[in-house]
């Protein structure tokens, strides 16, 4: 069976994150989510598997390459064009994306699964084929419970007791919803399908196709199965992703690094003493970072790689990107810092460099003297210092 | 673009018409106060509640007020709220600073 990500997305909800990655390469413990779900293919059995990119395609591109490195292989269609050496982004929508494949390639020769590039999932692919299979349908949408405070969130299905699909519902209020069961973005297809959608459209899934299907009384199925769906759709979503994976709480899901002690793992040519610094697990330090003595981390709490935490600095429940020094006045809780961005998961966010506080957070190739009036935040410093 | 009301020994300052104290704005406000404080005020009492953006320089121009007041009056802000709270809280300024929801209770601790 051959496999279709969708991975042409802007990820509007899960800016500023995603003004320089695309949203399946968001990394839950300093791995993409996209390639969580290639692992979990390939551990279906599924190896041919194609990603339609748009948005910051070479991103997504350029990391999973020809797929090789996790015994797959990966083709991509990128949804676009070139103009003076440019990149135009034009993507067709999820379905428009199928259809754009099968036109210039014919690739869907058999019953295909298409998923979203944005969720780490363990569903059995295998049962649900068997389900769709049994059902003679033409498309079968995976489902999942929800409670029913939470459907506003979610496409809601309501389906008959032979599983057909009868309506959808975007978002309803949880007082009008018909069911408690939602879309998780993954379906099983067969290549029919295809005949259903026009050409050179913007057309979706799950507002356009699905319910046109439904509307004309086709074999469009709903599989109500219960598996672990964790979405990675807004900043919340991304915080709670981490602190569960660092809790043990997502299924095979590996955390990188040794584990020094129950609960601390480190990467390799990081220099930190335990015996010296303040450390409440569950927490991540990535590789060739430098902990100072007298430092405070406390977890869940990730920290990217190349990292520098100066003496006294103090982290809590925080995700740390890359290469990020933190000057040993600041204390961080509840944040995710990069070199631009200091974002609680309301999605509020200081501006790093428009604050000048680059003297606090920095990029640790940065050079010191380079940082907003260095000098001036220097004394700065020594007297908020002194006043603390 | 700031507002004075005087009570006993008290200043109250009012920000107007600005919702950011950046490098233009808080050396403007820091000598505003100081000239009150040499004035005779012994207690400042900022509402930011009008504020929703501050630089690394309006930090420094609240320590500098700190330091002119020494340990002579009180420093108090009023309605400190979103990336400006953040930014107190990141420099861990808020353990030195007295920090109130409204000039009600502001005044209250005082008087």
């Amino acid at each position: 069976m051959k496999a279709m990500i969708l991975a042409a997305g802007k990820g509007t909800r899960v800016r500023p994150l995603t003004d320089k990655l695309p949203k399946p390469m968001i990394p839950i413990i300093r791995k993409p989510v996209i390639q969580h779900i290639i692992e979990h293919l390939h551990s279906s059995n599924i190896t041919d598997i194609i990603i339609n990119t748009s948005y910051l395609a070479d991103c997504i591109e350029n990391y999973l390459r020809d797929g090789d490195q996790f015994g797959v292989n990966i083709a991509y269609s990128y949804e676009g064009y070139m103009n003076n050496n440019k990149l135009f982004d034009q993507p067709f929508g999820s379905a428009g994306g199928i259809k754009n494949i099968q036109n210039s390639s014919s690739y869907f020769d058999g019953t295909f699964i298409v998923l979203c590039g944005d969720a780490i999932i363990d569903l059995d692919i295998e049962k649900a084929c068997s389900y769709h299979k049994s059902k003679g349908a033409i498309a079968t949408i995976i489902l999942q419970e929800v409670d029913k405070k939470e459907v506003h969130k979610y496409g809601v299905v309501d389906i008959a007791k032979n599983g057909k699909v009868k309506t959808f519902q975007e978002k309803p209020e949880p007082q009008q919803a018909l069911s408690t069961l939602v879309n998780t973005g993954i379906y099983i297809f067969e290549p029919e399908i295809l005949e259903f959608i026009p050409n050179h459209t913007n057309f979706d899934i799950g507002s356009d196709l699905l319910p046109y299907l439904a509307s004309i009384g086709e074999r469009l199925y709903g599989f109500n199965t219960s598996f672990q769906w964790i979405d990675i759709g807004s900043i919340p979503d991304v915080f709670e992703a981490s602190q569960k994976a660092l809790n043990n709480k997502i299924k095979n899901f590996k955390i990188p690094g040794t584990c020094i002690r129950p609960g601390i793992w480190i990467g390799p040519n990081t220099q930190i003493n335990l015996d010296r610094v303040n450390i409440t697990p569950p927490v991540y330090i990535g590789s060739s970072c430098y902990i100072e003595d007298g430092v405070t981390i406390k977890g869940p709490t990730v920290i990217g790689a190349n990292c520098y935490l100066e003496k006294d600095s103090y982290l809590d429940k925080s995700i740390v990107d890359d290469y990020i020094r933190i000057c040993g006045l600041a204390r961080i809780e509840n944040k995710f810092v990069s070199h631009k961005d200091y974002l609680d998961a309301s999605g509020r966010n200081l501006d790093v460099k428009n604050a000048k506080i680059d003297w606090l957070i920095r990029d640790t190739r940065q050079m010191e003297h380079e940082t907003t009036h260095y000098e001036k935040n220097i004394t700065q410093f020594n007297s908020i210092k002194k006043a603390i | 673009m700031f507002l004075a009301n005087f009570e006993n020994k008290t200043c109250t300052i009012a920000i107007q018409k600005v919702d950011k104290l950046d490098a233009q704005s808080a050396p403007e406000l820091r000598s505003y106060i100081v000239n009150i404080i040499n004035n005779g005020s012994e207690n400042i009492i900022i509402d930011l509640s009008n504020i929703s953006f501050m630089d690394s320089s309006a930090l420094g121009a609240i320590v500098s007020i700190m330091k002119v007041l020494g340990g002579n009056g009180k420093l108090i802000l009023v309605g400190v709220h979103g990336i400006v709270l953040d930014l107190f809280k990141l420099t861990r300024m808020d353990n030195v600073l007295n920090l109130y929801n409204d000039i009600e209770s502001a005044k209250k601790s005082l008087f």
